[in-house]
């Protein structure tokens, strides 16, 4: 028999069913990851301080992802703040992964 | 296709940088310029790229509106993960290297290659149980986009398996790795494409 769209529950929806639980989880562990970073002394040397540049964009990003399937799943209108955290994701690897604004500082004249 | 397995094979394989020549007989750039060059050139190329995946973008919604099939949210999310946490392996193995963390690298740069192989067959297997045909709009846009975008992942992880075989024979070192960072880069340039892919394929539309 099918059930009319009113009367359909959250459990009939896999997305939900499944998406919140991993959604959780995914928190908790960021929330983890954030204050094992936080908590820890300050980076003594270069790789220190590239190594957890990297890990704080990885995090950023992982929440972001979270936060668009949150949306995704929970919200009617989703295009414009999907686009807003595409256009941040992508900030994010260009500047702390890709280096970009190490660009203006290469003049082949200074090097 | 062609053109950019090409422009890639340059950028990593036999790079200049990597075996300077010292003839002086080769290029038309002296050795100090080439840095910023082979900097500049990569980003070009990066940008002639984003031209390509901006034109399928921009198709995706011509043809199929804001609705769009349905698609396994978790295997989206799942691949999405994955090709996120190897952006994160391929920083480290760059930041090894850097560092002349020779054990460092090579582990970093094949788990790269491990979630890069993972997140083809992710792929693979969205085609093989895709509900919508080639022939429906939403079907055409879904599968020019990930079908371009897997087989910039396939010949991104055939790079990062060149490199890492360069490396096991010893190449690369703290000063001289640009072979390394250009595949890391245009490895993080095909995640920032799957940035907006992602949600145009599984989020946008109901």
């Amino acid at each position: 028999m099918k059930i009319p769209p009113e009367e359909a529950t959250d459990v009939e929806n896999p997305e939900l069913l499944f998406g919140i639980p991993l959604l959780i989880i995914g928190a908790l562990g960021l929330l983890v990851a954030v204050e094992m970073l936080l908590a820890g002394a300050a980076p003594k040397s270069k790789t220190e301080v590239a190594v957890r540049g990297g890990i704080m964009a990885f995090v950023g990003l992982a929440a972001a992802t979270i936060g668009e399937y949150f949306i995704a799943i929970s919200m009617s209108q989703t295009m414009v703040p999907l686009i807003i955290i595409a256009l941040f994701k992508a900030a994010v690897i260009a500047q702390f992964f890709m280096h970009i604004m190490r660009l203006q500082h290469a003049h082949p004249q200074e090097e | 296709m062609a053109i950019a397995t090409r422009q890639q094979a340059l950028a990593v394989g036999a790079m200049p940088h990597v075996a300077p020549s010292h003839d002086g007989g080769g290029g038309h750039h002296d050795e100090p310029q080439r840095p910023a060059m082979n900097q500049l050139g990569l980003w070009l190329f990066f940008l002639s790229e984003s031209f390509l995946f901006a034109s399928l973008l921009v198709a995706r919604f011509y043809l199929a509106g804001t609705s769009r099939e349905h698609v396994d949210q978790l295997l989206g999310l799942g691949i999405t993960t994955v090709l996120l946490v190897s952006s994160l392996t391929a920083y480290l193995c760059e930041v090894s290297i850097a560092q002349g963390k020779r054990g460092a690298f090579l582990f970093y740069l094949f788990l790269t290659i491990l979630l890069g192989v993972a997140f083809a067959a992710g792929v693979g297997f969205e085609w093989s149980t895709a509900e919508f045909g080639r022939s429906e709009p939403y079907g055409t846009a879904f599968f020019a986009m990930t079908g371009l975008h897997a087989s910039h992942v396939i010949s991104g992880v055939g790079m990062l398996g060149l490199v890492f075989y360069l490396g096991l024979r010893g190449h690369f070192s703290a000063k001289d790795h640009w072979g390394v960072e250009a595949v890391v880069k245009y490895w993080h340039f095909v995640d920032v494409v799957w940035v907006f892919f992602y949600p145009a394929l599984y989020l946008i539309g109901a």
